[in-house]
Order: C-alpha cells, then sequence, then structure tokens
C-alpha cells in the first residue's frame, strides 16, 4: 500500500492496557491518514486517549498493553513499512530519526547531569563515532534552527541553567537531529508562556516550510493551536470523534464535542463566568452505553444511549462519529 | 490593630539568588529575581501578578509565603512585617495565607486519603476533623465518595479541587495561587475557575493570583501587575489594563495570547 500522499496512514488500530481491573480499551478503531508536509492537530480533554496514540506511533506504549491494526509509514522517497510489524531493531532506526518526539516536559526528558550541547550530539545519527568536529557544528546548527540567540553557551550549559521555553527548544533541536520526516509533538507549548508558545510554533512552521516536516501535534488549547494546523482531529474517550479539515472544523464543527470544546475557550469574557462542558471526563474503565459522550451531550437522543455510532463521512468531507451532527 | 484596606503590603522588595561562580575561588553572581517591587493588595479583592517564565513572579509569592528570604524589602500582612515575626506568632499568621500550586501530583501526599489530607492541619477532634473535612471536600465539589480516595484515584481536576480544599482548610485570609489552572485542560481550567469564583462570592477572602494565561486573568483579577525581569512594568485595574495597555510590553504580552 504506497501513498505519496500521506505520509502516516493509520488504520484500525486498536489498544487496550490489562489492569489490575480487567482490560481497558484505550483506543478504539482510529482509522487517520497525517498528509506530507502538513500539521495535523489532536485535541480533547486529558484521559482522551492523545498521548496514547502518539506514543503508539513509535511503539512506546508500556509492556502490559496489546495493540493490533496498521500504522503504515512511508518515508520520503521510501517503501512503505507497517510500524507494527518492523523488528525492534529496524524499529529503532526510525524510532528518534525518521520519527522525532517531543514531549511536554522538557526537563523531564533530559538527562540532568549533561550539557545540552552533549545531549543533541547524541542524538545525532552516525556522528558518535566518526567525525566529532562536525558534529559539534551540526550541534550548533540545530540549535540556532530553534531560534536560539546564543547556541554556543545553551549548548555548554546544564538543563537546569536554562529556562523552560529554552529548554523545549534545545529538546526540539534533539528531535530534530536525526532530521526526522515526522515530528510528534505531545502538548510542546502547555509549559510555556505565550511568547515562548509562539516563538516554537512559528521554528515548526518554518521547518514544516523549508524541510517539508509532519508534524502530529497533540494540544488541549483549541484556540492556540487554530493557527498553525492544516487538519485537526478530535478525540474523546480513545475514539476519533471528527476528523477533517481545520479550517472547515473551525468555522462549522459537526460534532457537539468539537464544538463544546470550541465553545469554552470562546466563553471567556471580562466579569463573566466561564463556561465548562456539563460534567468531567469519565475514567477509561466506565460502562457507558451507547455513544460514550451522550451523558454530556447538548443533541443526545434515546438513540445515543443504545448503540454506539459508527463513522462516517461527515459532510465537511472529513470522518465524524455521531447520529445527530450539528447542521447549519 | 486596626485592619487597613490593604492585607498585603510587599515594599521595595528585592529578592536574590547566588548564581554559579566562574572559579572555585571565585565570588558568586548574585540574581536579582526581583528588584525593589512595591505591590499593596486591597483586602477581599483578586490581585493577578502576570509575567514570563523567569520574570520573578513566583519569588514574589515565595518571600509572602516565608520560604525565602527577601535581600532587602518589606512584607506586611495585616500591617505586620511578615520577617520580623518568629516562633508561635509567625505560625498563627502563615495559617491566614495558603497556596494552591500549578501542579497537584507533586503537593500531594499520594499515601493520603483525601480526608486526611484536608483535615491533617487541623486542631481538632477526630470526629471533628472528619465533619469539618467533609463540608470542605463538599464545598469544592467532591462528594461523600471522594474521603476515602488517594490521590491516584483522581483526575487532575479533582486533585486541584482537592488542593483548594485543604488551603481553605485552616480559613485562610488570603489564598496564594500560584498558576492554579495552567496544568489542567480547557474544561477543567472553567470548573476550577468557577470554584474561585464561587469561594469569593461565599467568602470575605484575598486572592493573590499568579499566571502567565491572561484569559484566566482577565476573568478572575481586579487589579494586575505585570512584571518583567523582575520588576513590575505596569500596574492597572483589570478593565483598564486589558482595554488600555500602556506598555509597549503589555501590548505585546496582550497580542500574543490573543487577547484584543
Amino acid at each position: 500500500m504506497s501513498n505519496t500522499e500521506n505520509i502516516l496512514s493509520v488504520r484500525n488500530l486498536n489498544i487496550s492496557i490489562s489492569s489490575g481491573n480487567g482490560i481497558l480499551r484505550i483506543i478504539k478503531n482510529a482509522e487517520f491518514d497525517l498528509k506530507i508536509g502538513t500539521t495535523l492537530g489532536i485535541i480533547g480533554e486529558s484521559g482522551s486517549g492523545k498521548s496514547m496514540l502518539s506514543k503508539a506511533l513509535l511503539r512506546l506504549l508500556p509492556n502490559n498493553s496489546q495493540i493490533s491494526g496498521n500504522i503504515f509509514f512511508s518515508p520520503n522517497g521510501e517503501e512503505t513499512l507497517d510500524i507494527l510489524a518492523l523488528s525492534d531493531g529496524k524499529l529503532r532506526a526510525i524510532r528518534g530519526k525518521k520519527i522525532g518526539f517531543l514531549s511536554q516536559e522538557p526537563l523531564s526528558s533530559m538527562n540532568p547531569v549533561r550539557k545540552c550541547g552533549k545531549q543533541i550530539y547524541d542524538a545525532l545519527p552516525g556522528f558518535r563515532t566518526t567525525d566529532r568536529k562536525a558534529g559539534n557544528i551540526r550541534v550548533l546548527e540545530l540549535l540556532e534552527l530553534t531560534g536560539l540567540n546564543d547556541p554556543s553557551s545553551v549548548s555548554d550549559s546544564y538543563p537546569h541553567e536554562l529556562s523552560g521555553g529554552m529548554l523545549q527548544r534545545v529538546a526540539l533541536a534533539a528531535a530534530l537531529a536525526g532530521e526526522p520526516d515526522i515530528l510528534i509533538a505531545d502538548e510542546p507549548t502547555t509549559a510555556l508562556d505565550a511568547s515562548s508558545r509562539v516563538g516554537i510554533m512559528k521554528t515548526i512552521a518554518k521547518l514544516k516550510k523549508e524541510m517539508n516536516l509532519s508534524t502530529f501535534l497533540i494540544s488541549h488549547d483549541i484556540d492556540f493551536i487554530a493557527d498553525w494546523i492544516d487538519d485537526l482531529m478530535v478525540m474523546y474517550l480513545g475514539r476519533i470523534v471528527e476528523f477533517g479539515s481545520a479550517e472547515k472544523l473551525f468555522s462549522s464543527p459537526t460534532h457537539p464535542y468539537t464544538k463544546a470544546l470550541m465553545e469554552v475557550s470562546k466563553s471567556y469574557a471580562p466579569n463573566s463566568r466561564p463556561k465548562p462542558i456539563r460534567g468531567d471526563i469519565p475514567s477509561l474503565d466506565n460502562k457507558i452505553k451507547g455513544c460514550k459522550f451522550h451523558p454530556r451531550c447538548d443533541s443526545a437522543q434515546d438513540k445515543c444511549s443504545i448503540e454506539d455510532p459508527p463513522v462516517e463521512k461527515a459532510s465537511h468531507g472529513g470522518q465524524i462519529r455521531c447520529f445527530f451532527p450539528i447542521t447549519t | 490593630m486596626s485592619r487597613s484596606d490593604f492585607i498585603l503590603r510587599i515594599k521595595d522588595l528585592t529578592v536574590s539568588y547566588s548564581g554559579s561562580r566562574k572559579s572555585i575561588t571565585g565570588k558568586r553572581n548574585i540574581i536579582n529575581a526581583v528588584k525593589n517591587v512595591s505591590i499593596s493588595i486591597k483586602r477581599g479583592k483578586t490581585f493577578a501578578i502576570v509575567g514570563e517564565s523567569g520574570s520573578g513572579k513566583t519569588s514574589i509569592a515565595m518571600s509572602v509565603l516565608n520560604f525565602v528570604k527577601p535581600a532587602s524589602g518589606t512584607i506586611e500582612f495585616n500591617g505586620i512585617n511578615l520577617w520580623n515575626l518568629k516562633g508561635e506568632e509567625l505560625r498563627k499568621t502563615r495559617r491566614l495565607m495558603q497556596p494552591v500550586f500549578q501542579d497537584p501530583n507533586s503537593s500531594l501526599n499520594p499515601r493520603m486519603t483525601s480526608e486526611r489530607t484536608v483535615s491533617e492541619g487541623l486542631d481538632l477532634s477526630e470526629n471533628d476533623k472528619a465533619e469539618k473535612s467533609r463540608s470542605l471536600l463538599k464545598s469544592v465539589g467532591l462528594g461523600e465518595d471522594f474521603s476515602d480516595k488517594y490521590p491516584h484515584q483522581l483526575s487532575g481536576g479533582q486533585k486541584q479541587r482537592l488542593c483548594i480544599a485543604r488551603a481553605l482548610a485552616p480559613e485562610p485570609e488570603l489564598l496564594l495561587l500560584d498558576e492554579p489552572v495552567s496544568a489542567q485542560d480547557l474544561s477543567i481550567q472553567a470548573h476550577i475557575i468557577n470554584l474561585l469564583m464561587d469561594i469569593k462570592e461565599k467568602k470575605p477572602i484575598t486572592f493573590l493570583l499568579i499566571s502567565h494565561d491572561l484569559k484566566v486573568v482577565r476573568t478572575l483579577a481586579d487589579r494586575v501587575a505585570i512584571m518583567r525581569d523582575g520588576e513590575v512594568i505596569e500596574e492597572a485595574d483589570s478593565d483598564e489594563l486589558f482595554s488600555n495597555p500602556r506598555h509597549p510590553y503589555t501590548q505585546q504580552l496582550l497580542e500574543n495570547s490573543g487577547i484584543n
């Protein structure tokens, strides 16, 4: 199955975790494509499975999890691979190299007793045993690429000496060290303040343009990522409830959950109360029948509590899981 | 002592940390995290300190909470200089200001039930403790079934509610909220903000809010101070600041966070 347009195609992906209370289904029937050179935004409340999905793409799930389905990865100009079928050795050539990973907390993903430059150096493919000088130059290039003003002093600093925004740029430089085709960014800006956030996103946008980088961008701040993404995927309790072009989804969301998420951030106004989505997100071991969102949904009808809505083609051309989508 | 309009007065506060040194015998660099900051916080209002990471907002909070000794300046709580207090007097005063931090995971004891977490600091009989903690948990939206739960059984939003209940337990006059919602997702943020507004409506309590999220600040704050590099560069009433930002840095902050 080769497709030149999509760098990543996920088909019928299911993930479950066995825990003390039996088996929890974390991701159910996920299907989506990441197009070459685009940014895909994934939103949903905490506990909706966004991070698990992103980890599954690199097979970084904990040992007690079962995963089935296909993750087709078509690196630029090479044959398509199924990540789930690869041997560990072959996967190592992809993990951190063809697919880079940027986590939410830069501090916890770095070694506190090793200088930042060295840590990026470690991530360079092939340099370790060959050309030290060229490697060091490459480290500085990468740091400069991420928008740091003084690459050499940053390279010479320990993680604790840098601010959160600088550290996230260092982590980004390390994620880009292998010249990846895909960058998986799990809430890369959540821990940062407004201007650092914009800085990181500008860097990713620049790389998208210059290196045709495709990005899988997880966030819960729907307002913030709106400016930076091409496609939008909305997740709720392990299901992709809506997927489509970001522009269309933002102007006319059709799934009630997508709309509810968008309204939360719109409800912030001076001298008034923000309106959260009714209730809390249920835990993964919930016993909700039918559509998992129906207890919190404003357009729910009897049918929603009996049957689980299948994935259907949505009016905006993407996909949706809802019996009663919002029509405008 | 008459209770003035201001619950907290910070005068010419400077907080410094010693940094790295060039050689083994060399002098340490002194880093001034807060430089000559003066802020007065009115009783019963919400005062927000806004700034990017590294601007010194948490250092102010740390000095107010008696964790970090200021290099110079005074912090008066109800007219008493906090850093002159000792022993029992200090403990009594400190009870009146309670912090809520950003990350509930690291501020909760994983081996304490909700009930114990809330009642730990209370000087009551076991029965009264149980009753008081149940009513506190209820006031933050955690019902009966939450009393016996441990932190790992709670969601992120529920943990933050628990932290707020614990902070309210000694009946403080000042709640110091250091990025209380920035680790939560949007819907939970809105829940917590609603909760904070409920508390404010029911009790005569003062909030000192520290945040970089201007959306949250605009919703909660009555007065706002903007900090950069350890200095307050603009201070104004919330309405005024958001409708008519004076300092170019404030204008840029507003722009970056998509508020106009």
